[in-house]
């Protein structure tokens, strides 16, 4: 019976482990151009390239600062939205489905979705602004390095907050109502129970958020081609956008292997800290 | 084999242009700067420029096109020249426009299809853009300002030079091909005058002859027109063997300057020194 596995093994063997193998093996050479041949062998001088390579580092940090500050509001907006979302209310049903909506849509149409609203012409950022006169004059919000990286993060945010937003509603709908009625007898205000008995409470399912999202951004690629491509000014050319130019614009298939290898490292090494912590849960 | 020719166009709105006081397209880069300082005191249109300045290959056709009116080179001899000459004027010119608030701030993000839109919605005057824009910036269906917007030769730089970005494509056959005799009859058939003709709205025959067609002529009378000059008339961007990396570099120290990271000069310099190093490579 077990050729009944072949398919599965199929699949396995060919889309996962032989191109991380493959992608190993390239990693070692001094591959320049996508046609086979012969290409010298450097051994790790791919990956003492990497580190050596000051655009490695400038795109490291850009990375971090992505992935600290969308991490960060996915987070906060995402308990926020839990707690409203866990209120008996009338139409607390649609609400839950709207929430849900941004997670739903595919990347790249929310790319799109938002490149078009920060259009600085036609986009319905700018005209939202200057109507409500926040701001006088319609705005470049793509256009510079800094600010564009920012506009990338809010559209992440947009996008992802949900999927925070519903674990987080399903931690607070462990959490025995026992609890809040004891308490009640101490008489605490919301904000005491909310900071007293929920957030220790959704330590665990918080620390789940950051480690499925910390991942994911430090990730990033889509949302980033989609919306500005890396630039203005390598403003927004996050490490895995820089991995691909290297890869595939300036066809340095070798150093791009160990970019994507480097990268995976990074990745493992939050891996094993977020491990460490969740070992040590807050027990009630 | 040629296939596809293509380099970019001025093309500006003459509606714009003439209530400004203007009747025909500015012949200079610095005419384009007079006619736009004119839109804009006048109220006439915001930002009068609008340019495919995104970090993308976009940009280094607009920065060609203007290195080759400066009179600037890619290289000489001894390397890297861009840096000095024309190709410094050239980026200095750019960054000049956006400080005046004569070129849109969004062209740091926008690509040619961006600048097609922008045109199209009444935004911007005048624009640097291959051929397929002007079908689609006259289009009534897609175009608040159909009719209006005309096609000309590129505006010339001091020395009268006037030559545009060649954007143009051919078609090779590998030398591994196991059907060598089979690809080339097929270049031959879509290279072939009758069918180039046919796709004349879409791009422009490679032939000579075809451009007094009555056929061709009649799909485009004015880019035809046009055509005719400045398709004798290009700049080729620098061929070097790293070309993509080449690019990316330069993309990325244009847009240095541009959003005033470094000046013209800094970015030039860093620029140029980085394709020493892929030159020497």
């Amino acid at each position: 019976m077990l050729w009944l596995l072949l398919p599965s093994l199929i699949v396995v063997f060919g889309i996962v482990v032989y191109p991380l193998g493959r992608t190993l093996y390239t990693s070692f050479f001094d591959v320049t151009s996508p046609f086979p041949g012969h290409y010298p062998f450097v051994g790790l001088g791919n990956y003492t390239r990497t580190f050596g390579a000051p655009e490695f580092w400038a795109a490291i940090r850009r990375t971090l600062y992505f992935t600290v500050v969308s991490t960060w509001f996915e987070l906060v907006l995402g308990i926020l939205l839990a707690l409203l979302m866990n209120i008996p209310f009338r139409g607390r049903a649609i609400l839950r489905s709207i929430v849900i909506l941004p997670w739903a849509l595919p990347t790249i149409v929310n790319g799109l979705m938002w490149r078009w609203i920060f259009n600085p012409e036609y986009g319905a950022l700018n005209a939202l602004l200057t109507q409500l006169h926040v701001i006088g004059d319609y705005r470049s919000w793509l256009g510079t390095p800094f600010l564009a990286l920012n506009m990338v993060i809010a559209a992440d945010v947009w996008k992802t907050t949900p999927l925070a937003a519903f674990l987080v509603l399903a931690g607070l709908q462990t959490i025995p109502r026992e609890l809040y009625e004891a308490a009640r007898v101490d008489g605490p205000n919301a904000i005491q129970s909310f900071f007293k008995i929920t957030l220790p409470l959704l330590v665990p399912t918080i620390l789940i958020i950051l480690v499925i999202r910390t991942i994911e951004a430090f990730k990033v690629f889509d949302i980033v081609y989609i919306m500005t491509r890396g630039g203005p000014a390598n403003g927004t050319q996050t490490i895995a956008f820089y991995a691909y130019i290297q890869a595939f614009s300036t066809q340095l298939f070798g150093y791009g292997g160990a970019l994507a290898y480097v990268i995976a490292l990074f990745i493992v090494v939050f891996a094993l800290i977020y491990a460490r912590l969740l070992r040590g849960e807050v027990e009630y | 084999m040629p296939w596809i020719l293509d380099t970019k166009y001025f093309f500006y709105n003459k509606d714009m242009l003439s209530k400004a006081g203007f009747d025909s397209a500015p012949a200079t880069w610095d005419d384009v700067v007079t006619v736009a300082k004119a839109l804009k005191s006048k109220g006439i249109v915001q930002y009068p420029l609008i340019w495919s300045w995104a970090q993308a290959e976009a940009v280094i056709c607009d920065y060609a096109q203007l290195l080759g009116a400066f009179g600037g080179q890619f290289l000489n001899d001894s390397g890297p020249a861009f840096n000095t000459g024309g190709g410094l004027t050239a980026l200095e010119y750019m960054k000049q426009t956006l400080d005046d608030g004569l070129t849109n701030p969004a062209s740091t993000e926008s690509l040619e299809t961006d600048v097609v839109k922008i045109v199209s919605q009444g935004q911007a005057a005048m624009a640097l853009n291959w051929t397929f824009m002007f079908s689609l910036a006259n289009d009534a269906s897609q175009s608040q300002v159909a009719g209006q917007v005309a096609v000309a030769h590129t505006p010339s730089g001091p020395s009268g030079a006037a030559p545009g970005c060649n954007g143009s494509m051919a078609l090779c056959i590998s030398s591994g091909s196991k059907h060598q005799d089979e690809a080339w009859n097929y270049i031959q058939f879509i290279t072939s005058q009758k069918v180039q003709d046919q796709y004349a709205k879409l791009s422009l025959p490679i032939w000579q002859s075809s451009y007094t067609e009555p056929q061709v002529v009649n799909t485009l009378p004015d880019v035809v027109a046009v055509a005719k000059t400045q398709l004798t008339d290009m700049i080729l961007r620098p061929q070097v063997p790293s070309y993509n990396e080449a690019s990316t570099a330069l993309q990325l120290e244009i847009q240095n300057a541009l959003t005033g990271a470094k000046t013209p000069q800094q970015a030039l310099d860093d620029a140029a020194t980085a394709w020493q190093g892929l030159l020497t490579a």
